[in-house]
């Protein structure tokens, strides 16, 4: 029997696709300047039909790669020619035990349903990246994904207690465990933030955090870049870990404001920081002050606290939706995630804007300033061949720039596709067989996710190592 | 010890003695403060290698919050680099501060702070490890966000020095907090367990002692919730009010409370953690307490928050054939679906009997067969077949 057949006797004949017209809709993630087209997709609206699906694949020796929404920002989910594996049917939270703040989902859980769904017991899920309205919790776990509250709350990593996981050869693993501690192995720890290399996963147990009995916003405004990252610096150096800390740089701020997701920042400011703060409602009210109080001491113009949740909302969304405003200002974007030590963010925010004057791009910042993970984005026309050029000699500056301080290449979105020509400067050939080693245990004949994460020949020099044995 | 020792004061030092014993076939212990030696299942090696030497600080930037350490460098080095700058690694496992933080990190070690901070998996930034294969791995990174490659660091830590050997690591670290205050409450698992759940933030650390422990420890031996609260004076004063409407009598006590507690376990024949989920901790703590009650000296504590509960049991005296056979027996009861047992310290003999492999699944086979393929590190630590 062909494969196509195989599959439709699994899911049913409408949710196999193999018109070009019909896969094209796949061909990019968030990020438009990769297209990659699929051979077929697939999408199981159960977990029995996820497995049954991985297991066909399995037998016919056929890559794949897994999807959640899409919104991804590494190229990370793009099928070359492969199998594309589209989980967002499989949108079912299994069980809340609010008791123990513990859910069980399928992958295709939209992050921001879950939140509303835990929000009857007072509880949420705090990993928010700014696609939550639409990125699932599937995606989440093989990108190990941010967002601003990861400052004080951590990251997807923190959040995830367990996994069913479907392995490319179709076994079942199950990784950690919903109670207490876990023994042996981290499997778990390794699995997330796998970017679909290392398997599949057919539910998730996450932990779901009591909502703060108080929350405060505040957004503080700078005629200069290097000021306010000076004051980032002193409110971290003082002890407090605000829920997040936001900074937006003018071209930012001026395509935030003329764009639908108007959040009231003021454009002829250099930089603002979306500061928030949030717990018990006693001493709330004066680490507000004593943060006020640092920025302007550190030169801001105003430090505007939000007065009610709709401002607060409202703040909010300018910030999460500035990738998206970016959009009005060229048809491409280049995005980038890398992530320096706290104390070089002066720094490396004045090199960036060198480095960006110099080959005449205009670097859009907007990113988590407390956790040190920088977004300069770089919008442009792919259609114009010497700005696409320029942009990409100045990303790479930026990114080797970001190495040197001490710092790493991608803080949240993942390797994937993007940023593979750079793992090499990050990491020593013994590190990226370590890497190849521990995937050749999860994924032996590199069929989950193939391409992604470690370049190619780093896994073809481990492999003749091995052989030479 | 047939072959004896192996100093190794830097990472070159440790890849040649593990080439030494790739081609020689010698297996070798992992040896660095020696506070784990007795922990996990009994280890078959001819050599020891000493990792203690390879110690100091490579890198603390006070403004970063991280500091970059060899592994043999000591919790009390680290604290007293970080406390000049007003910082502190919230990582406190039992025993005491002469734990290395290669060590700790190796065996994913913590204490009472878990419960507000985490363990060595939230807290490990980076390491860098010889493979048993001979890799030198430099894993994650120095900053406080990462996720450029597969995660090597989460993999090497609680991995008990079978897949490497950690020679440096880098860990947050915190502000030391404005006030931080220690409160005894006497109060029973059930109001103590319920109520600390419900304090919004949750407290630094809370620990329910059993009345021997609490005997023990001068508490006067009656079950007792020692409480731990960090923050600022106002956080911190608010979060005492909530603890006072839990009822009983709370008390101040001072924070060397917690350095007694963490050494009370010193010399233990057999320490066991149950998992549980919070909701089925006063059960469990029940099961546990009249277990422990059965046991000449031995006593229980638990972490409400984690769902955490710790049996204690000290040597038997001179003689006591029937101690082993009856720990054995109550201990394999006691292990249930939703009560899992993690053995911490146990009897030599008892290991096979009570928890024969804890690498039963095929990855964790794989992973140890492809980053110690000659099983020259610390094997039988996992309890995997000779």
């Amino acid at each position: 029997m062909e494969l196509i057949e195989r599959l439709e006797q699994v899911v049913g004949a409408r949710r196999v696709l193999r018109r070009r017209s019909e896969l094209v809709t796949y061909a990019a993630d968030g990020l438009p300047s990769y297209n990659k087209l699929p051979s077929l997709g697939v999408f199981p609206g159960t977990r029995e039909e996820l497995l049954s699906v991985v297991r066909v694949l399995a037998e016919a020796n056929v890559a794949f790669v897994a999807r959640g929404a899409g919104t991804g920002l590494s190229g990370g989910a793009l099928a070359d020619g492969v199998v594309l594996l589209g989980l967002n049917r499989l949108s079912r939270i299994i069980s809340i035990d609010a008791e123990n703040g513990l859910a069980v989902v399928e992958p295709g859980v939209v992050n921001a349903a879950l939140t509303r769904a835990a929000s009857v017991h007072g509880l949420h899920y705090a990993p928010d990246p700014s696609s939550q309205a639409a990125c699932t919790i599937g995606g989440n776990v093989a990108e190990n994904a941010g967002g601003p509250h990861c400052l004080k709350y951590g990251v997807t990593l923190n959040h995830v207690v367990a996994c069913t996981v479907a392995l490319p050869s179709g076994e079942i693993a199950t990784l950690g465990c919903a109670s207490g501690e876990a023994d042996g192995l981290d499997l778990l720890g390794a699995f997330v933030g796998s970017e679909g290399c290392f398997g599949v996963a057919l539910d998730v147990t996450v932990k779901l955090s009591r909502d703060p009995q108080s929350v405060r916003t505040m957004l503080a405004d700078f005629m200069s870049m290097d000021d306010a990252a000076q004051s980032v610096s002193s409110v971290i150096a003082t002890g407090i870990i605000p829920a997040a800390l936001e900074m937006m740089d003018n071209p930012t701020i001026r395509a935030v404001e003329a764009s639908i997701y108007a959040a009231g920042y003021p454009t002829d400011a250099a930089a603002v920081l979306l500061i928030e703060l949030d717990g018990a409602e006693a001493g709330l009210a004066e680490e507000a002050a004593l943060i006020a109080s640092i920025c302007m001491a550190h030169g801001a113009r105003e430090v505007r606290v939000a007065s009610d949740p709709a401002e607060r909302a409202r703040l909010w969304q300018g910030r999460k939706k500035a990738f998206g405003a970016m959009g009005r200002i060229s048809p491409h974007l280049v995005v980038q995630d890398a992530v320096v030590p706290r104390t070089k963010l002066p720094a490396i925010l004045e090199r960036i804007a060198e480095i960006g004057a110099r080959h005449r791009v205009k670097v859009c910042n907007v990113f988590h300033a407390g956790d040190g993970n920088l977004h300069p984005n770089i919008p442009y026309d792919a259609g114009d061949a010497d700005e696409t050029a320029r942009v990409h000699l100045a990303m790479g500056e930026i990114m080797r720039a970001c190495v040197a301080a001490g710092g790493t290449i991608t803080g949240e979105h993942g390797i994937g596709i993007d940023k593979l020509d750079y793992m090499e400067d990050l990491f020593s050939a013994d590190t990226l067989s370590a890497m190849c080693a521990l995937r050749d245990v999860f994924d032996p004949d590199r069929r989950s996710n193939p391409g992604k994460v470690v370049p190619l020949h780093s896994c073809r020099e481990w492999r003749m190592a091995k052989s030479a044995q | 010890m047939a072959h004896g020792e192996v100093r190794a004061v830097n990472t070159a030092r440790v890849a040649e003695a593990l080439a030494d014993a790739r081609s020689s076939g010698d297996a070798l212990r992992l040896v660095s403060g020696g506070a784990w030696l007795d922990a996990n299942r009994p280890v078959r090696a001819s050599s020891r290698l000493e990792l203690a030497e390879n110690r100091g600080i490579t890198a603390y930037e006070p403004g970063d919050l991280t500091i970059t350490a060899r592994a043999g460098t000591t919790l009390r080095e680290v604290a007293d680099t970080v406390g000049a700058a007003r910082q502190w690694l919230p990582l406190d496992p039992y025993g005491t501060d002469h734990a290395t933080v290669g060590a700790i990190v190796a065996t994913g070690s913590s204490g009472p702070l878990a419960t507000g901070y985490g363990t060595p998996r939230d807290m490990t930034l980076g390491c860098e490890f010889v493979s048993g294969s001979g890799l030198v791995v430099q894993a994650g990174g120095r900053v406080v966000k990462n996720v450029a490659g597969f995660d090597l660091v989460r993999l090497v830590t609680g991995s008990w020095g079978s897949l490497g050997a950690i020679t440096e690591v880098t860990l947050r670290l915190r502000a030391l907090p404005q006030r931080d205050v220690t409160i005894a409450l006497p109060l029973d698992a059930g109001a103590g367990a319920a109520g600390i759940r419900s304090l919004a933030p949750l407290p630094a650390a809370a620990e329910l002692l059993s009345p021997r422990l609490s005997e023990r420890l001068g508490f006067g031996g009656v079950e007792v919730l020692l409480v731990r609260l960090t923050g600022s004076e106002l956080a911190v004063n608010a979060q005492r009010s909530a603890l006072a409407a839990l009822g009983g009598a709370a008390r101040d006590e001072e924070v060397d409370r917690w350095a007694a507690l963490r050494a009370a376990d010193d010399h233990a024949a057999a320490i066991v953690r149950i998992s549980t989920l919070p909701s089925e901790l006063p059960r469990t703590w029940k099961l546990a307490c009249a277990l422990t009650a059965s046991f000449t000296g031995a006593w229980c504590s638990a972490q409400p928050v984690r769902g955490v509960v710790r049996l204690v049991f000290p040597k038997p005296g001179e003689g006591d054939l029937q101690w082993e056979r009856d720990l054995a027996a109550r201990l394999a009861a006691l292990t249930s679906e939703r009560m899992r047992a993690i053995f911490e310290r146990l009897p030599a003999a008892l290991w096979t009997t009570l928890a024969p492999s804890a690498l039963g699944d095929g990855l964790s086979r794989g992973i140890k067969e492809r980053f110690d393929p000659g099983s020259i590190l610390n094997p039988g630590i996992w309890g995997e077949p000779a």
